[in-house]
């Protein structure tokens, strides 16, 4: 990291495809900085799951075999939406027993995945 | 890519050879990267906790640290409060690293200044009884908390003082929170930054390196990135057999991450599978950060169990003591039993 110059210039960049990440973070950490410099309040996440502020890291392995008919790329790509709506979206993020919540949900997305899979 | 951007791209080269066409170097991006007094982006870090020190760092004598280009103190007072202090004396400039800890402040090795956590002058001990200089002056302070092996320090304005904010990862059932830090020779974006770099995993831990990771970690993934109510999300998915493997590290704005176990291959199902470590990377001036981490150990499954010993090793051997490397501190000072009353140095004033 410290190889990429004491500080990177960005200027030199040439980002591509695979930088989206780093480009969305920029402009997150972008867009609060001038909104403080506006005046205006920086806010955290107002939600709480048990008392505490829910987070979103995660590993989820689920078995869904690939669907003949279907490209797996295209498929591999719903199962991440389907997963990270499960993950951020919802009212399961305020109650006490989110991480259950979540499982359970992520769960039964796969046992009709599968299913389809299977068919 | 840069939308909304000041960053003006530079232009690929078009010829053969062409290192003499390069421009001259530009500057860096400002904005972002800058974290000095009154930058940007230093005041949006400044504007949540953030950690400054290991607590297993912190003697009984004041520990030099820097942040956001400042020189500063951190300490315990006898009776367990923490406090953060500019390091020079208010007085004659003398560090207070080499101050004692009281009941109810850090006393200057030099004439005996006392100040209060909170920068109250205390005593002047050295001036007539009548002397007013006390109940008029501050010391630079900024507040300090203890939470589970690491000092945070606040650093915005005084009147807003966020609430120490609480996320279910430091929670987690059975998790045994370990902190450590390493200390990078640059600045801070660029190591925050790479927790949303996912395809760096494929390369450089994987195909260009013979596998740090699991051979699964060389596919490169289907990447999506998505805005969070803390702030945002990676989310990369790959098949393995038949499995699908969804992984997502966080960031919660603007210098917290979460990043998951780096021994997941993808080869047994699970549903919301927990973080490995959060970390907080932390500038200490625009050309050094700090990366601040709690890995939590957990008791179960044998195969974490030997990934997490090869990890440990990586960490006592990335571990950097911030005083030495970071600070400038001298490495000769040695701090002597509390018992003599006096704090023994070896510079002279």
């Amino acid at each position: 990291m410290s190889t990429q110059r004491p500080i990177a210039v960005h200027e030199l960049e040439h980002l591509t495809y695979c930088d989206k990440g780093v480009v969305m973070l920029r402009r997150l950490l972008r867009r609060d900085v001038r909104k403080l410099a506006a005046g205006e309040t920086v806010a955290g996440s107002s939600l709480r799951a048990g008392g505490v502020i829910p987070t979103y890291c995660h590993d989820t392995v689920l078995r869904i075999p690939e669907i003949s008919g279907i490209d797996d790329l295209e498929l591999q790509e719903e199962v991440g939406r389907k997963v990270t709506d499960v993950v951020v979206l919802g009212d399961h993020h305020t109650v006490d027993d989110r991480r259950e919540r979540i499982r359970n949900l992520l769960r039964d997305y796969e046992s009709t995945a599968f299913a389809e899979a299977a068919e | 890519m840069e939308s909304n951007s000041m960053v003006t791209q530079k232009q690929f080269l078009t010829s053969a050879f062409g290192g003499y066409y390069n421009a001259p170097l530009p500057a860096e991006n400002i904005e972002l990267t800058h974290v000095e007094k009154g930058s940007p982006a230093g005041e949006l870090l400044r504007r949540v906790w953030q950690p400054v020190a290991l607590t297993s760092e912190l003697k009984e004598v004041p520990l030099g640290i820097r942040m956001f280009g400042e020189d500063l103190v951190v300490f315990r007072t006898t009776t367990g409060e923490y406090g953060i202090l500019d390091r020079h004396c208010s007085h004659r400039g003398t560090s207070l690293e080499f101050g004692l800890p009281t009941e109810c402040g850090l006393r200057c090795c030099y004439h005996g200044w006392l100040f209060g956590v909170d920068g109250r002058i205390i005593e002047t001990p050295g001036d007539p009884p009548g002397s007013t200089l006390k109940d008029r002056l501050f010391h630079g302070a900024y507040p300090a908390k203890e939470y589970k092996g690491l000092i945070f320090g606040y650093f915005g304005p005084p009147d807003s003082v966020p609430e120490f904010p609480i996320y279910d990862s430091y929670e987690y059932p059975g998790d045994k929170l370990v902190p450590y830090s390493i200390t990078n020779p640059c600045n801070w974006l660029q190591v925050h930054e790479n927790v949303m770099d996912p395809a760096h995993a494929v390369f450089l831990h994987t195909r260009v390196t013979f596998s740090h990771f699991s051979d699964t970690w060389g596919q490169l993934p289907v990447m999506d990135f998505v805005e969070t109510p803390t702030g945002m999300i990676y989310v990369t998915t790959r098949r393995w057999g038949d499995n699908v493997w969804v992984r997502s590290n966080d960031i919660i704005l603007p210098n917290l991450a979460q990043v998951g176990h780096v021994w997941e291959d993808g080869t047994e199902t699970k549903a919301f599978g927990p973080f490995a470590l959060t970390r907080w990377t932390t500038p200490i001036d625009s050309s050094v950060g700090v990366i601040s981490t709690k890995r939590p150990i957990r008791a179960s499954g044998a195969k974490k169990k030997s990934a997490g010993s090869k990890n440990s090793t990586s960490t006592v051997r990335g571990k950097v003591s911030r005083s030495r490397s970071a600070n400038g501190c001298p490495a000769t000072t040695t701090p002597c039993p509390l018992n003599d009353r006096l704090p023994c140095m070896n510079w002279s004033i």
